[in-house]
């Protein structure tokens, strides 16, 4: 509501009556449209991407340093557990009575709970590997 | 009727800022038409009559705008924030940091404002005119966003930068010396 009307006073009235008239655009808004369209230009190239700061491609490289290392770890677990295993193996066939190893290959539905386990293994590393 | 009327010019006026705001230059064109009379009309005031300062003012009160709009919330009318922004760019121009709560009214004498509207001004209008002069440039220019530029007091406030009970205390004066300078025209009087 518009305070300075509430007053029903032929003074207000007087006051506004003296209000000058519209003002033609003659041009104007064209005018002011043009300007818009260079002000943006301007403000376009001012807003142009900055080079990154020698401290944020200081820590860019740093976040990569850090995951090359945690692969290269990862990398060397695994090597580690293979070889392991195959120490185990043999530590195993040598300390057998028999003193020889006997495979025994299991029927395919056997398999299963090992390809799940294998396949969640592989699906956490995958997993792992994106986030970073 | 007229409530309707008024609601829905709001809605229009909320939809062609909406449109603007997304980027459609056609849609802030049409918002230049529709403000650019009362933009000039202030800045014509502010300036004292210079109409091309005021037109280039204006011009940059609505590359301000255009580059700001995204910081227009709508918690005021858009031709509030308008003349904010056009009171601004005044200000940064005359290198002053903000109006002068109280000018001398002689200073206003000295230097004409005839600026307002390019019309001869007979009789009644010319009087007014004369009266305007007479008050300080804080009390002119209340009167002016009050009653030619059809603010409300608190949004004159606004525009001014003003506190509310200030503006009304500046309008009250302003009022009170016009009473007496344009008693001849005041109906009240000559009954």
């Amino acid at each position: 509501m518009n305070e300075s009307r509430l007053t029903d006073d032929a003074f207000d009235d007087l006051l506004r009556r003296s209000a000058p008239g519209p003002l033609p655009d003659e041009g104007f808004s064209v005018r002011t449209m043009a300007v818009v369209e260079r002000a943006m230009g301007a403000h376009a190239v001012q807003r142009r991407a900055a080079p990154p700061a020698p401290l944020a491609i200081a820590r860019a490289l740093a976040a990569e340093q850090r995951r090359h290392e945690a692969q290269a770890r990862l990398w060397r677990w695994a090597v580690a557990g293979v070889v392991a295993g195959y120490l185990l193996m043999v530590a195993a066939v040598l300390l057998s009575p028999e003193g020889s190893l006997a495979i025994a290959i299991p029927a395919p539905g056997q398999w299963f709970p090992l390809c799940v386990l294998l396949a969640a293994g592989a699906i956490w590393v995958a997993v792992r590997e994106w986030r970073t | 009727m007229v409530f309707d009327e008024s609601e829905r010019a709001a809605a229009e006026s909320a939809d062609w800022i909406a449109r603007a705001r997304r980027g459609d230059r056609r849609a802030f064109a049409h918002l230049v038409g529709a403000h650019q009379s009362r933009v000039r009309l202030q800045l014509r005031r502010l300036t004292r009559g210079d109409a091309a300062l005021a037109d280039d003012l204006a011009q940059e009160t609505f590359v301000q705008a255009w580059l700001h709009l995204a910081d227009f919330r709508g918690d005021a009318r858009l031709a509030t924030w308008l003349h904010r922004i056009a009171l601004t760019c005044f200000l940064q121009h005359a290198r002053r940091p903000r109006l002068p709560l109280e000018w001398r009214g002689d200073e206003a004498a000295e230097a004409p404002d005839t600026g307002h509207d390019p019309r001869p001004v007979e009789g009644q209008g010319r009087d007014i005119e004369r009266a305007l002069q007479a008050l300080t440039e804080i009390q002119r220019l209340a009167v002016v966003h009050c009653y030619h530029l059809d603010l409300s007091h608190a949004e004159a406030a606004q525009v001014l930068g003003l506190p509310l009970g200030t503006l009304k205390s500046h309008l009250d004066r302003a009022r009170t010396r016009l009473r007496v300078l344009l008693q001849a025209w005041n109906p009240e009087s000559a009954t």
